[in-house]
């Protein structure tokens, strides 16, 4: 069944096409939302959300681009407002708006490690460096886009990201790679 | 725009990251799919009912024979006169011999056998010329409509003994409308005959009926001849009788109303979105603990259930009428709310928790799982503070009550679990709950036997906390809630 007629199925509440593109997208999605979140259970809970609205509002949707990425931008946006609601992630997502802005640096650090292992390095990242790190260099969203969605200048996001950045990159180069505890031991 | 390899790096990395969801993801996201499809259909419903129950409250309401009762005017064509009833809204003022107004009377019958013993309903007006004119010339129009407006005095049958033949006449004289020459005393204080009558009552002069309050017992002394002084005192004595009851119950009515309360029902813990009814599947959801195919245990949702067990207030309540049909009360209530947690083991050892939120040290806590049920209990004292409104006028049906209104309450004390996610235990600490809380209550009930001494009212109830449960490491099902019945008794009113 191709997409075009996937949606229109269950836009008509047919349970069996609503199950095909759950399947057909949640592993995607439940990567993005692990990302964004520090532990599984929450990223469940974000994409348990984030399917209820894409079923919600899938009449929204003009087949105007890749069905994937439009559930995507739903499970990001879902995503920040998990982390905005949760106090756990709340006190952990507050932006220095003081920040000096921090330049890019140019160092081309080689990715060698699995999705996973990466996956895991950016969840060690404090809250706010995680948010703007996967906004940024996974998503694709300017800074000036981030600063709209978080409430932020884009210089705060820019500084947040160089800082995630170059910490991010410190830890690919040491290969410091921490499997267990992620949430626990903050 | 990402600057060089190592996003280009990190965004092809995560492109290809992909993690199975566990098992229940897909039942949960496919039951709020359904649910809120079930609330659509119930929401479409109440609002069919409601408007149904709104036309048809208005539909009774506009023609409820109550408010406006038909004037029947029975015509008797036996000797002796029937008497015209007509009843009205009894708090209408008489508007008797106001200016312009038109009366109802009737021909009194002449002496019996006579050809035009017919009673005959003839206007008589009493006003301006002009109006007098209007009528006379046959403006009869309106004659029903006035006749409603104005018959409003109560009507005194009297019976009268022809002390010469015997005969007994019965006639009907209105207190408000009596011909002059028939309140007069005779001059030597002979007995009042029908020869003796001044000649408008015999020669048949109209007699004026007016609407009847209560019939009164028709004949007086009806063996013995009246005298008008006779007749006279017992009207001042009928009207003497009227009155004072009407006063009575003015004494009697008071503002205040005390009595008891009791209601009793099942408490939930929702997610602050007022769905106090969504039903989870609890047994999907148990505590314990889970493994993806990734290979990491964890524990999932352990505290995202919506507890669900008994619910109970009990206590004393004050209203004080506001108006006919609005009140105001004050309560105060001891409130009882339970749920129903699965729980693990029980591990009866000291253990440190740190969390993110707090540093706490217990002697025992029960681990994650699904060996046993704990029942978490809450205790409030409640001092509801509601508005009252009667939905209908309680003479056909009971008076249903409709009440709204806040719920201040004091966290008294709690045997409840927390969850903690992080160390999968759960365990028990009062300090992190809300000790204020404020909720919204409404409910209807009926009001039974209101001719008892203490009458008692039923009905259902629904009560919803604003404020969270737990300030600290907050769940996602963090609102208190319950539902049932309620029940009142009026010890004073």
């Amino acid at each position: 069944m191709d997409e075009r007629q996937l949606v229109r199925n269950c836009l008509k509440g047919k349970p069996a096409a609503q199950k095909e593109l759950f399947d057909r997208f949640s592993g995607q999605m439940l990567g993005v939302c692990y990302r964004y979140t520090k532990s599984l259970a929450d990223a469940e809970d974000v994409l348990q959300d984030g399917f209820v609205k894409v079923y919600r509002h899938l009449h929204t949707y003009k087949f105007e681009g890749e069905l994937g990425a439009w559930i995507r931008r739903i499970m990001v946006t879902t995503g920040l407002n998990f982390l905005k609601k949760h106090s756990r992630y709340r006190t952990d997502l507050s932006f220095d708006t003081n920040d000096t802005l921090h330049p890019v640096t140019d160092n081309d650090a080689e990715v060698t490690m699995s999705a996973k292992e990466l996956a895991e390095l950016i969840r060690q990242l404090p809250t706010g460096y995680q948010t703007i790190f996967n906004l940024h260099a996974v998503e694709g969203y300017t800074h000036v886009e981030i600063g709209e969605m978080l409430g932020i200048t884009d210089g705060t996001s820019r500084s947040q990201y160089a800082r995630a950045r170059n910490l991010l990159i410190s830890w690919v180069e040491k290969n410091s790679v921490i499997k267990n505890g992620l949430y626990a031991g903050k | 725009m990402r600057e060089n390899e190592f996003e280009k790096g990190v965004a092809e990395k995560m492109a290809e990251f992909r993690l199975q969801p566990s098992a229940p993801v897909w039942p949960e996201v496919e039951r709020r799919i359904r649910e809120r499809k079930r609330r659509r259909i119930i929401f479409f419903w109440f609002t069919l009912g409601g408007l149904l129950l709104c036309g048809l409250s208005g539909w009774w309401w506009m023609g409820n024979p109550g408010r406006s009762r038909i004037l029947t005017v029975s015509k008797n064509e036996s000797p002796a006169p029937s008497t015209a009833t007509a009843s009205h809204t009894e708090d209408r003022p008489p508007e008797i011999n106001s200016p312009g107004k038109i009366e109802k009377t009737t021909v009194a019958p002449p002496a019996a056998g006579d050809e035009n013993s017919n009673r005959q309903d003839v206007i008589s007006v009493t006003g301006s010329k002009e109006q007098k004119n209007r009528v006379r010339a046959g403006d009869k129009s309106n004659h029903k409509n006035d006749l409603f407006k104005n018959l409003s005095a109560p009507v005194i049958p009297i019976t009268v003994n022809n002390a010469k033949s015997g005969e007994k006449k019965k006639l009907s004289v209105s207190n408000n409308h009596i011909p002059a020459s028939a309140l007069l005393p005779t001059k030597t204080g002979e007995p009042l005959s029908v020869n003796t009558l001044p000649p408008a009552v015999s020669a048949g002069e109209p007699v004026v009926e007016k609407k009847e309050i209560k019939p009164v017992p028709a004949v007086v002394n009806s063996g013995e001849p009246v005298t008008a002084l006779d007749t006279v005192s017992r009207m001042i004595a009928q009207k003497e009788e009227v009155h004072p009851v009407k006063k009575k119950k003015k004494e009697t009515t008071h503002k205040w109303e005390t009595g008891m309360g009791l209601a009793f029902g099942e408490a939930r813990l929702s997610n602050g979105n007022l769905d106090l009814f969504s039903q989870k599947s609890f047994d999907l959801y148990q505590s314990g603990g889970m493994s993806n195919p990734g290979g990491s245990s964890y524990i999932s949702y352990a505290d995202s259930i919506p507890l669900k067990g008994t619910a109970w207030q009990a206590g004393g309540y004050a209203k004080r009428k506001l108006g006919k049909k609005t009140a105001f009360s004050l309560a105060l209530n001891l409130a009882y709310y339970s749920g129903k947690q699965r729980v693990g083991v029980f591990v009866d050892s000291t253990r440190t928790i740190n969390s993110p939120y707090f540093t706490v040290t217990r002697g025992g806590y029960y681990q994650a799982g699904s060996l046993s049920r704990y029942s978490n209990r809450y205790y409030y004292l409640q001092v509801p503070l509601l508005f009252h409104w009667q939905l209908n006028r309680g003479r056909q049906l009971p008076a249903l009550d409709w009440e709204n209104g806040l719920v201040p309450s004091v966290l008294l004390g709690t045997k409840a679990l927390v969850y903690d996610r992080p160390t999968r235990i759960f365990f028990r600490d009062k300090e992190v709950y809300n000790s204020f809380s404020l909720a919204y209550q409404t409910g209807i009930s009926a009001l039974l036997f209101p001719a008892r001494k203490h009458p008692l009212s039923a009905g259902f109830y629904y009560n919803y906390h604003f404020s969270k449960l737990q300030k600290q490491n907050p769940p996602e099902f963090n609102h208190l809630g319950s539902y049932g019945l309620q029940f009142r008794w009026i010890l004073k009113k």
